[in-house]
């Protein structure tokens, strides 16, 4: 049997993969969409789409998400390691940190799934 | 009066620090000095030969080999190959020289940049003590006439209209210079007294009415990379005090993304990554400010003052 769960910065692997979601929610998995380049100007994350040229602009814990899912995780673990990084409860974080990963699936930017559990 | 032939005879001369062969005179540029501190990089041949039907399509276009062709009604096809070492010209009948140079350094200029791993950045530049300041912004912003008045107080002129900027040490962007020459309109030309250095040009689709390109002679016509020390955003001249405000980093980038020099084409052969790549490292690199400043030729002055003091340059011998 599989773990669920993959452990802070284990790669996102297919047989992990349930079902695609169309809402962020505590028990999701979430994974960079293709297409998405990122530099850091100041303290703004900007990020561009490269076909359409759309691009997205974050500060703050924002800019800090988005490099965390360099490897695909969980919202979980994105909550453990924000909460470690701001010295805070991981609950504490996970309302803002689902606020956010909805501005990033309505902007196409991430995709959701929740794990299989066989 | 320009002609086919195929054998670049003229030059070599020095454009951006690349060496170029030309098949007619480009009298902008200056002579090729190899001992310049430029890193060795392919020349360039300028040809002037008929194009295939399929590489004069009007407007531009790029094909699946990564030639990139662009025909301007009335005045030429261009076309540059993949490696941007050739550019083929053919042009219309009884063009104006001086239009299709204008077009050989704006847009296909461009291309070359971007294609040569450089940023274009539309604005002019001058050299205030030994470091480059671009004016960037809008067509009819200003930003030539601001560049002459401090070429008149003796700051070489680097560059006008594409500036081209070297990231490959992202957090120090070198501008490298083209030639010192500006093109202005009437009452520009008239104030700053330029008459003998004018050539008068028809501009094309009458976007800057009826230009003159002068020849802005310094005591040092600057051939070498030159840090970049700022780049100023020119809005429509407003207020009557002189004043500059900080762009902070979406803003500055934003800024900087508007006035890519055609970056659309940039986009178009599929430079996605290398253009974000480069408008962020720029932004993040170099302060962008917004400047306020009076509107009359006679104010001019005022305004080059300002700047002198902002980078500790004082004025110059012509």
């Amino acid at each position: 049997m599989q773990s669920p769960c993959p452990s802070d910065g284990d790669h996102f692997s297919d047989h992990a993969i349930r079902e695609r979601m169309f809402t962020v929610t505590g028990n999701s998995f979430i994974a960079r969409r293709e297409g998405w380049i990122a530099a850091w100007v100041e303290d703004n994350l900007i990020m561009m789409h490269a076909e359409s040229s759309f691009y997205l602009s974050f500060t703050g814990s924002g800019g800090r998400i988005w490099e965390l899912l360099k490897s695909p995780r969980s919202v979980s673990d994105l909550c453990k390691a924000l909460g470690r990084e701001f010295d805070i409860e991981p609950e504490a974080v996970r309302p803002e940190v689902l606020a956010f990963l909805d501005r990033l699936l309505l902007r196409k930017a991430i995709d959701v799934y929740i794990p299989s559990l066989e | 009066m320009i002609s086919l032939n195929n054998a670049p005879q003229y030059g070599p001369y020095t454009l951006c620090g690349w060496r170029v062969e030309s098949a007619f005179q480009l009298p902008e540029l200056t002579a090729w000095s190899g001992a310049q501190g430029w890193n060795a990089e392919a020349a360039i041949r300028i040809e002037l030969r008929e194009l295939s039907p399929d590489d004069t399509v009007a407007g531009f276009c790029a094909d699946g080999e990564g030639c990139v062709s662009l025909r301007v009604q009335g005045v030429a096809g261009f076309r540059i190959n993949p490696l941007a070492d050739r550019v083929t010209i053919q042009p219309e009948e009884g063009v104006n020289p001086l239009l299709l140079r204008g077009y050989l350094f704006g847009s296909v200029l461009a291309i070359l940049c971007y294609r040569r791993g450089l940023f274009p950045l539309h604005g002019s530049c001058v050299l205030l003590d030994g470091e480059a300041i671009v004016f960037s912004g809008a067509s009819g912003a200003g930003k030539s006439t601001l560049a002459t008045a401090l070429a008149r107080r003796g700051h070489p002129l680097l560059c006008d209209d594409v500036c081209a900027i070297d990231l490959s040490n992202p957090r120090k962007p070198m501008l490298r210079p083209s030639f010192p020459r500006v093109k202005l309109l009437p009452d520009a030309i008239e104030w700053f007294q330029l008459g003998a250095a004018v050539t008068y040009s028809p501009a094309a689709h009458g976007a800057k009415g009826h230009f003159g390109v002068a020849g802005v002679q310094t005591f040092e016509v600057v051939q070498r990379p030159v840090p970049l020390a700022a780049i100023y955003a020119l809005n429509t001249p407003a207020g009557d005090s002189v004043r500059r405000s900080l762009h902070g980093g979406i803003s500055a980038f934003a800024f900087v993304e508007s006035q890519a020099h055609r970056g659309w084409m940039c986009r178009n052969i599929g430079l996605h990554n290398q253009l974000f790549g480069h408008i962020a490292a720029l932004a993040a690199a170099v302060p962008v400010y917004r400047l306020d400043r009076p509107c009359a030729l006679d104010r001019m002055d005022e305004v080059a003052r300002f700047l002198e003091a902002a980078h500790n340059a004082v004025p110059m011998p012509i």
